[in-house]
């Protein structure tokens, strides 16, 4: 959400992902009360820092089994208290905390599930063999060990005793939007970089130095599709047929896939962020300038893959050409009109290529149709089963359906539609 | 949704124990609703497994139901909040499952009743939000519970009102307490007790109790919060996040309403008595159909002033911006028909009615240059050159901090008249983030929240300016350029390193060492930081001197002393680079490289002229009223020039970068 392409500094509120720092284990002592029980590296949080904090890391026992997060004091520790009854202890009960602590900018969301996940398996372990309460001297180097990996391959692999723990750091993010018939999923890698959809520098230079294994490896990639590497068996039929012009109805009729696992399968990859979504490209679309378009102007990075993935073969495109059409996208300008215009034909690149692309930078975005009924119809009297159709299209008439949207749902084709709206004086249509 | 908080709590500790003194909204946990539920779903025919062994219970992994908090007690709520005293008077940030607690512990004296010697007590107020509420939303409350935390820490010192305040809660509690103690007996014990602490805290007719429920049910409501605690202290406040997007859910429009335009009377109830008098000046000649000079100078106040000294509240900023460009309406966005009205005036006011509530998207022209020339230079002519990551950086770096960042709006309310400046501004506000209490500073009076931190450091730029411009240059660069700190590459690398959370200054040594950095790169054009406050100043200045209509002399301070050279620098370096090699642009006025190319005459000699003093406006990133604005020239005359310089200019139809980040699609 903020801005991070540019901003170097670290600051509570950033959003960025920090390292693990340190991994303790704390505990109730049935006489110190609260302490520390094992901490690596040694020492990195002070007794007194502990102490002031402590409610938090092992908090009353009613509250038990949720993760805590809390920022204090520089740190930001992420928790998950864990009490066991069982009258072999000295109160009756046990309670432990296995924590991890982060920078108090940074986020932890991510680092959440494996801290419960940690947490319930060393329950399992202190309720076989007291792994935990005994102060096992192999503590140390578990945590020493999991700090190392998690940072570094963020994921790990503890085994003790019977058992093995597999750990992964995995990443959060944005649910993905609905999928809908009438989407387009586009293959973002094929589009070239700078990749859509992510800030291209996602962690800046600056801090690659100071903590290069906590930072995501994945936004730094070169991010290439690999047709056949284990893609599941749904994804490995669809993904030949993501061109950036098929739409989501059309891939599922086409590979003969059930249509809500065609979406699933595309929302999942939007998900990840292997494909976006834009609209149909139609000629008779209107796309107009967002403000994003400036950066083609001036970022030679985008011009670059602009040109590469618009040629057709030859290097003859000349960048101006290209700025003057998307230019001409205006407002009340259908691409059809521009294309004549421009006499697009005889350009050298491909326009729908040009669409697409500018459509995934952000740089275009197509308008969308949303007819309204303006003023309520005159009901024709008894004459409804003629209209029945008509009807039925026209209740979808109410502003917050796109045309491709009623299209689809009531299984018309375009023109159709566009002739029901010409003739209908009652129907308005809002561009947005 | 979750701007909105969950819950508020008020947490006292004091020698005598921690205790939550008021908790609001208070909700029951019905859980007669929860056992019918599972009646709903129990199959009939299931055995039914009285205790399952095997598995561990599920924990809990959610603490909010149906939009309430649920699963805390008053006393784990009470223990959680009474923070130990190393934490006090510092942002206290607790997050448990999926709420996250904020609040702003703060420590005071308190005079307890049998002797005079002050004791001290924690008091807490503490907002519940939902965990993924952004920070800047979070920040906001936490600023909101530092201010009622010293508002009553104020009254405290005056008149001891929180002493009494809480003996009549404390009293409430225990006697209600106790009689349903007696009354009620058994596990329903504690759910009454409970419930009557709330009927308590609704019932007493104190302050205390409803200065922080107004304050909830101020920003459920209104987003803005002013509220006087013990009929003195005026608190107010805003939430951004919210104001803003007031407009977007959806409301029914009465078709009437669309001619009434802002009611002034509104804005006026809504002020505080003590505001200055040219504010009420200004509302009062205030219409959505006059431009910002027009107002100004019928408020009997300057432009700047107007600009800087006001901050502009949201509602009359949102109206000014779409006062400024009177005579571009037209509703392009869409409704078509919809706006169809008798006379002029009455459509404007109708669109301007429409533009305000966002219901109607403004797009204004912007104008870029563009040569045949440029891309193939770019990429092929110099590869070495490091443009790429430079301008891409920057232009990411606008674009995205003006599209998202709540805290921008307060800086680009400035972006009408002087758009150099704003975005400067906008460039700066992550250092809106510097004033967040870390450790060191604990006791600052932080009230800054609704004062736009722009104007603070336009002043002392502009004071800086006048009284060192040569030291200003340094430090100027630093807060303002946040560009030319991602160009730098190895130096601020090391830097940061070092300085992962701190603020500014480590860089302040890191752009000295930086210019020689650049100057190596960019040896043709002087591109660097030394020229970036000379830009800043003239621009400034020549904000002053539009209200007066007195901007002819800029042309020449452009073109002689060259101080535009940065605005003006990206484009005759990247477009006109093979011209700008051979002759020396900044010094002949007339003779353009693109009259050159052109290859017009000197009849073209005023029309090439006024292009060269608008070029630096040919960047796609002032629009045509804007230029109009800022260089004095008619749209007649800009028209001309565009339609002359048609084969290198290039025009494109967007919204106001600003105006965009409120549209709800953004």
């Amino acid at each position: 959400m903020f801005s991070e392409a540019l901003e170097t500094r670290y600051y509570e509120g950033c959003g960025r992902e920090g390292p693990i720092r340190c991994i303790f284990l704390s505990e109730f002592h049935p006489v110190a009360g609260p302490k520390i029980a094992c901490q690596f590296p040694e020492d990195y949080i002070s007794k007194e820092d502990f102490d002031s904090i402590s409610t938090y890391i092992i908090p009353k026992p009613p509250m038990q089994k949720c993760t805590m997060t809390i920022n204090a004091l520089g740190h930001k520790i992420v928790g998950y208290p864990i009490r066991i009854d069982n009258s072999r202890y000295e109160r009756n009960m046990y309670l432990f905390n296995l924590c991890f602590i982060c920078d108090s900018w940074s986020k932890t969301v991510q680092y959440e599930p494996v801290v419960k996940k940690l947490g319930e398996h060393l329950t399992l372990m202190e309720e076989e063999t007291r792994f935990v309460s005994n102060g096992s001297s192999k503590m140390p180097t578990l945590l020493a060990h999991l700090l190392h990996d998690l940072n570094t391959y963020r994921r790990a692999t503890l085994i003790e005793g019977d058992t093995v723990m597999h750990l992964k750091v995995v990443e959060v993010r944005q649910d993905p939007p609905a999928v809908h018939d009438f989407d387009v999923p586009v293959l973002v890698s094929s589009v070239g970089l700078p990749q859509p959809g992510r800030p291209r520098s996602n962690s800046p230079e600056g801090s690659e130095m100071q903590s290069k294994e906590h930072l995501d490896v994945e936004h730094d990639e070169l991010f290439v599709i690999d047709m056949d590497a284990d893609w599941d068996l749904t994804t490995k039929q669809l993904l030949p047929l993501i061109n950036g012009y098929n739409h989501v109805a059309k891939i599922s009729t086409d590979t003969k896939i059930q249509n809500a696992l065609v979406k699933s399968c595309i929302q999942n990859l939007v998900y990840y962020g292997v494909v976006t979504l834009i609209p149909v490209l139609k000629f008779s679309n209107i796309y107009r300038a967002t403000t994003k378009l400036c950066r083609l102007f001036h970022d030679p990075d985008m011009q670059k893959s602009c040109l590469a993935f618009i040629n057709k073969g030859d290097d003859k495109t000349s960048l101006a050409e290209v700025l003057r059409i998307l230019c001409a996208l205006q407002q009340g300008t259908t691409l059809r009109t521009v294309c004549e215009r421009h006499a697009v034909d005889s350009n050298p690149f491909c326009i729908r290529r040009l669409v697409v692309f500018a459509q995934l930078h952000g740089l275009i975005r197509c308008l969308k149709r949303y007819p309204v009924i303006v003023r309520s119809p005159s009901r024709p009297n008894g004459l409804i089963s003629n209209l029945d159709q008509m009807f039925h299209v026209r209740r979808l008439f109410t502003g917050l359906h796109c045309a491709d949207e009623i299209c689809c749902m009531a299984n018309i084709d375009l023109p159709t539609l566009d002739q029901m709206i010409d003739d209908d004086p009652n129907v308005s249509v809002i561009w947005r | 949704m979750e701007v909105n908080p969950l819950n508020i709590f008020f947490v006292k500790s004091d020698s005598k124990g921690d205790r939550l003194l008021f908790r609001y909204p208070y909700t029951l946990e019905n859980k007669d609703e929860r056992k019918q539920e599972k009646c709903g779903r129990h199959n009939p025919y299931a055995i039914n497994i009285t205790e399952d062994l095997l598995q561990n219970p599920q924990s809990q992994t959610s603490n909010i139901c149906k939009g309430q908090l649920s699963g805390f007690t008053d006393e784990m709520l009470s223990t959680l909040f009474a923070v130990k005293a190393e934490l006090c008077n510092r942002k206290f940030e607790l997050k448990v499952n999926d709420v996250r607690f904020v609040g702003h512990p703060t420590l005071l004296p308190y005079r307890t009743n049998k002797d005079d010697t002050a004791a001290m007590i924690l008091i807490n107020i503490v907002f519940a939000l939902q965990a993924s509420a952004s920070h800047s939303i979070v920040k906001c409350y936490y600023d909101l519970s530092k201010r009622l935390g010293k508002a009553l820490r104020h009254e405290e010192k005056r008149c001891s009102y929180l002493t009494e305040e809480m003996k009549i809660m404390l009293a409430a509690h225990d006697e209600l307490s106790t009689l349903d103690g007696e009354v009620n007996s058994g596990e329903n014990d504690e759910e009454n007790s409970r419930h009557s602490v709330s009927s308590t805290t609704y019932s007493t007719d104190n302050w205390i109790d409803d200065s922080p429920k107004n304050a909830f049910h101020l920003i459920l409501q209104r987003r803005i919060v002013q509220v006087r605690i013990n009929k003195w202290v005026l608190l107010s406040f805003c939430l951004p996040q919210k104001a803003h997007q007031m407009h977007n859910k959806g409301l029914i429009i009465e078709p009437e309403t669309i001619d009434k335009c802002v009611d002034p009377n509104d804005l006026l109830a809504s002020i505080p008595l003590d505001s200055s008098q040219a504010l009420l000046r200004l509302i009062k000649a205030y219409s959505p159909l006059k431009s910002l000079q027009t107002l100004a100078i019928e408020a009997d106040i300057s432009l700047t002033q107007m600009l800087s000294e006001f901050s502009l509240p949201a509602p009359l900023w949102y109206v000014c911006r779409s006062g400024v460009s009177t005579g571009e309406w037209g509703p392009r966005g869409g409704v078509r028909g919809g706006a169809g009205g008798s006379g002029a005036g009455r459509l404007a006011r109708r669109v301007a009615w429409l533009l305000r509530r966002r219901l109607l998207l403004q797009l204004h022209t912007y104008v870029q240059f563009n040569s045949p020339h440029w891309p193939r230079q770019r990429s092929h002519g110099h590869p070495e050159h490091d443009g790429p990551e430079y301008f891409c950086e920057k232009h990411d770096s606008y674009y995205q901090s003006s599209n998202v960042s709540y805290s921008s709006l307060n800086h680009l309310q400035l972006n009408v008249p002087e758009p150099v400046e704003a975005r400067d501004n906008v460039n700066s506000f992550p250092d809106s983030d510097e004033d967040y209490p870390t450790q060191n500073n604990l006791n600052q009076t932080d009230f800054s929240h609704t004062k736009p931190i722009v104007i603070e450091s336009e002043n002392t730029k502009f004071d800086d300016f006048q009284v060192d411009s040569a030291n200003h240059s340094f430090e100027g660069v630093d807060v303002i350029d946040g560009l030319i700190k991602t160009h730098v590459t190895d130096f601020d690398k090391e830097k940061q390193t070092n300085s992962i959370d701190s603020g500014i200054s480590p860089k302040v040594n890191g752009n000295i060492e930086n210019d020689d950095n650049k100057t190596k790169l960019f040896n043709t054009s002087t591109y660097n930081n030394y020229e970036t406050p000379n830009k800043q100043s003239v621009s400034f200045d020549s904000g002053i001197s539009n209200t007066n209509r007195v901007l002819r002399n800029v042309h020449n301070e452009t073109n002689g002393v060259n101080p535009e050279k940065t605005m003006t620098s990206r484009l005759s370096d990247g477009s006109l680079r093979d011209y700008s090699e051979n002759r020396d642009t900044s010094s002949d006025e007339d003779v353009s490289p693109r009259q050159k190319y052109n290859g017009y005459g000197c009849d073209r000699r005023h029309g090439v002229s006024l292009n060269l003093k608008l070029q630096r406006y040919f960047r796609g990133e002032q629009h045509l009223e804007e230029i109009m604005f800022m260089e004095n020239v008619t749209r007649s005359q800009l028209m001309q020039l565009l339609d002359k310089f048609k084969d290198v200019l290039i025009t494109f139809e967007t919204e106001d970068p600003a105006v965009a980040m409120l549209y709800p699609y953004q």
